[in-house]
């Protein structure tokens, strides 16, 4: 029973927020000692996990290549594709900048983020499209649009990383099942997560093209429809 | 480890494996000693022993033997849990010549964007029995390759130091996940699970393996909330109430712990804890209320947990 006082570290120092490691480091102590794990065959056993589980840090070759990805322009790419996507309502592009979003993550494309995409292009663009049709953005729509950019950014990446087979949760899952006794391939773990990614983005397009629509609705009646009619 | 390269019993594949653990290793190296060198910050050599302690273990963990490789990660974690590892001024590269060089390159650049992505899919359809990682290895060589043909500004250094700025932005907490299956695999051999188990067995009836699912999805989303973390939170609920309550009455583990972990996201969407990804994205887009984005995200946050749940309560039926 006292080998439960290092859960008990980690749920605390989490909770605290204190440096994660230092909380691993106090919590592998903590559980050492009371489970009464000598230091030799304690050090043994860690050496073998860190080198039977060092796949989660594959991804350190990739960084070679993203970051220089990045230098060669493809947040300018990434911004001229969004360019693309015309006549659209605002809940419509938030929407589809969800689905794009999911997608880079599903193949770990550094592109995205709040302060590099959302702010600097994105939401400009976004409230572009209420003023384009000459009126002003209502205050609660402006905020409305803020907090559905940072939801659309959480959903696309939780429920999008696992669908990569070499990012960090995917391993650990791996690694996590290799405890219970089963040996899985990536891949299978990837197979188990298609439905949750694509209910997930599902369910996040239909959120933000509900809200926006009755944000619309409400602030501005129907000055945004004769104006698409116009065209 | 001359003997493992030319060893005709050890197939391609684990051999590849074996040679991007090394790159990796080398790269982590690089970065210690540069760290070190640069001196960016004051922390300059806690940072560049973490960097370089790391890359030793991750390139030769192959042959070092257990206790040496426990060590090195001890050292490791040591200057991380002091929180002495930090990061260096790396900055990106001015605006102006990232718009130079799409000039130059334009769309095309999202193929090698795509590339770790399409290589692992290709791998794992095409090259039964490979390893899928080593997309990330074919994706890095070819994006290279097609880089430098299309823009000559860069160099073997451009790359270095560029993925040296994405490595120094993960920081250490980049290790955590590993870190964290080494401390599950101290909780299984101190008997945390039994501990669990019998406390959690006086509440949760044994024989159900659907009161099980639920107790393990939504205690993975509570779990959650209060440490604000699903990968500190899978570790300790896998033990805890995953094998006694599902596995053990014969849930497939590949469907239950891989589900469990988005469970844990669901948790993740809901608390303020999790700062970095509902809190401080309000920030730097100014919301007025700064919950706003958590309570945006606790509608599906639900559903994803309901669907999840009814996902788990097909596998075990059929």
């Amino acid at each position: 029973m006292l080998s439960l006082l290092g859960v008990l570290v980690v749920i605390v120092g989490f909770a605290l927020k204190l440096q994660p490691i230092t909380i691993i480091f106090v919590s592998t102590i903590v559980t050492a000692v009371c489970g009464q794990i000598p230091p030799v065959e304690l050090l043994e056993l860690i050496g073998k996990t860190f080198v039977a589980n060092r796949n989660q840090l594959i991804t350190i070759i990739l960084m070679i290549l993203t970051g220089t990805l990045e230098r060669n322009g493809l947040k300018e790419a990434g911004a001229e594709l969004i360019k693309k996507a015309k006549g659209l309502t605002t809940g419509m592009l938030i929407a589809v900048w969800g689905v794009l979003d999911q997608i880079f993550i599903i193949f770990k494309i550094p592109i995205g983020g709040i302060p590099s995409y959302v702010r600097p292009i994105l939401m400009p663009m976004t409230l572009g499209i209420i003023e384009s049709k000459g009126l002003e953005v209502a205050p609660e729509h402006e905020e409305t649009i803020k907090a559905l950019y940072g939801k659309d950014y959480n959903m696309s990446n939780f429920f999008g990383q696992c669908l990569f087979s070499a990012n960090a949760s995917v391993l650990l899952i791996q690694s996590t099942i290799a405890t219970v006794g089963l040996e899985v391939d990536v891949m299978q773990i990837v197979a188990v997560q298609i439905p949750v990614a694509l209910f997930a983005m599902f369910i996040n397009a239909a959120q933000t093209l509900i809200v926006d629509s009755r944000q619309c609705k409400k602030h501005y009646g129907n000055a945004l429809k004769p104006a698409k009619a116009a065209k | 480890m001359l003997a493992y390269f030319t060893s005709a019993d050890i197939t391609l594949s684990a051999k590849l494996v074996q040679i991007m653990y090394l790159l990796s290793g080398f790269f982590c190296m690089y970065c210690g000693v540069r760290a070190i060198q640069k001196k960016d910050n004051k922390y300059y050599l806690p940072t560049g022993i973490f960097w370089f302690a790391l890359g030793i273990v991750v390139a030769f963990g192959q042959w070092l033997s257990q206790l040496a490789s426990g060590i090195i990660v001890a050292i490791v974690c040591i200057p991380a849990a002091l929180n002495m590892v930090k990061r260096g001024n790396l900055q990106t590269a001015p605006k102006e010549e990232q718009q130079r060089n799409f000039k130059k390159i334009g769309m095309k650049i999202f193929i090698p964007a795509f590339g770790a992505g399409f290589f692992s899919i290709m791998i794992s359809v095409f090259l039964k029995g490979w390893s899928s990682l080593l997309g990330s290895l074919f994706a890095t060589i070819v994006g290279v390759i097609l880089l430098v043909l299309w823009n000559k500004e860069n160099k073997p250094m451009t790359f270095l130091e560029e993925g040296r700025r994405f490595l120094d932005m993960a920081s250490s907490v980049f290790i955590m996940p590993l870190l964290l299956s080494c401390l599950g695999a101290v909780f299984t051999r101190a008997g945390v699970g039994d501990a669990f188990a019998t406390i959690f067995g006086k509440i949760i009836p044994q024989n159900n393996v659907y009161i099980g699912i639920v107790a393990y999805a939504v205690g993975m989303a509570l779990f959650t909330i209060i440490m604000g973390n699903a990968f500190a939170a899978i570790t300790v609920m896998t033990v805890g109430v995953g094998v006694p309550f599902v596995m053990n009455m014969g849930a497939d583990p590949l469907y239950m712990i891989t589900l469990a972990m988005t469970c844990g996201y669901c948790g993740t969407l809901l608390t303020p804890m999790a700062a970095n990804f509902n809190i401080v994205p309000g920030v730097y887009l100014e919301v007025k209320d700064k919950y706003s984005i958590i309570k945006m995200q606790a509608i599906p946050a639900v559903l994803m947990l309901i669907f999840q749940i009814l996902y788990m309560f097909v596998v075990v039926t059929f």
